[in-house]
């Protein structure tokens, strides 16, 4: 470009003509295509997010029911630990009896065996 | 880069991108009626092919949907954002289709017969488009920012992430080399030599 005359540069005027002649030549129209394609693809993006969002619910629901569940509190833990106790005693204990021995109410008068009597009695004859 | 919406005296791009951040298509609708018309032409402008510009404004769009929820409203122009991602993508898909430049010869906005009046102002755009693609890829987009998308310093540095110092050096020099290319093609410009 070195030793490139003046007249050969075009000036600043002539260039602001190009310029807004490609302004002019520049209304493009989206086609119908395009238009449904951007809007598919805004619902799509909705729509996994939406998804996603109903994931971490669920997962937060179980993680807050977990945290507060009385399950892990100490009194919680000794409870559980009763009934499942309770419970494995009961299905597996040869006979109701010793299982109601060990659950014996101190302050009453009557001995627990007695009032597991009567179910004694149905599984017998069951 | 925005012509009017309908809703413009009520929503700011910043309330539109949150109405569909929390699930409004309308808005969705909305901000595509705003701004994908300016990418595509951008896109086109840069990119000089419409099937590749259209390419590029899905995705420009589709990253925007994406970003929609975690978008800090008055951080940033959603224009300027789109126009920042638009220039990286073309430039991007310049780079990989092994052209550091547009295709030259290309009118990116040729759509169809025209008069004769109209096809002489096609071939200066597209003399000028050639002269464009020489420059190099800053400079070239600067330009195109500034005096074809009309674009203010401020918002160039920022789509091109860089200062308004630099815009301005981009611009100058920009100028000054589109000028000597276009020198020699006087005749096809239609200037007086």
């Amino acid at each position: 470009m070195a030793g490139m005359n003046r007249r050969e540069q075009t000036t600043a005027r002539e260039l602001e003509g190009l310029f807004a002649a490609a302004r002019r030549s520049g209304n493009v129209e989206m086609s119908r295509g395009l238009r449904s394609s951007i809007l598919d693809s805004a619902e799509a993006v909705l729509a996994e997010r939406a998804a996603v969002q109903s994931d971490r619910n669920r997962e937060g629901w179980w993680t807050g029911l977990l945290s507060w569940s009385p399950v892990w509190h100490p009194v919680g833990v000794l409870a559980a630990s009763a009934l499942l106790g309770f419970g494995f005693g009961f299905v597996f204990a040869d006979s109701v009896e010793l299982v109601a021995a060990e659950f014996t109410f101190a302050d009453a008068e009557l001995p627990a065996a007695d009032i597991f009597s009567d179910l004694e009695q149905v599984m017998l004859e069951g | 880069m925005g012509r009017p919406g309908r809703h413009d005296a009520f929503h700011s791009d910043d309330e539109l991108l949150a109405a569909y951040a929390r699930g409004s298509s309308a808005a969705a609708r909305e901000i595509m009626d705003r701004h994908a018309t300016g990418v595509l032409r951008l896109a086109t402008r840069m990119l000089g092919n419409r099937a590749d510009a259209e390419d590029v404004t899905q995705e420009v769009m589709l990253r925007l949907w994406k970003l929609a929820p975690d978008w800090r409203a008055g951080s940033a122009k959603v224009s300027t954002w789109l126009w920042r991602v638009t220039v990286n993508l073309c430039l991007d898909r310049l780079r990989r289709a092994g052209r550091a430049r547009p295709a030259a010869d290309a009118d990116p906005m040729d759509d169809g017969p025209a008069p004769v009046d109209r096809l002489m102002e096609r071939e200066r755009v597209k003399a000028l488009y050639r002269g464009l693609a020489e420059l190099p890829e800053r400079q070239r987009t600067a330009v195109v920012l500034r005096h074809i998308e009309g674009m203010s310093n401020p918002d160039i540095a920022e789509t091109l992430e860089t200062s308004v110092e630099a815009v301005e050096s981009l611009l100058t020099r920009g100028m000054r080399e589109l000028r000597l290319r276009l020198g020699p093609r006087r005749e096809d410009l239609g200037w007086q030599a």
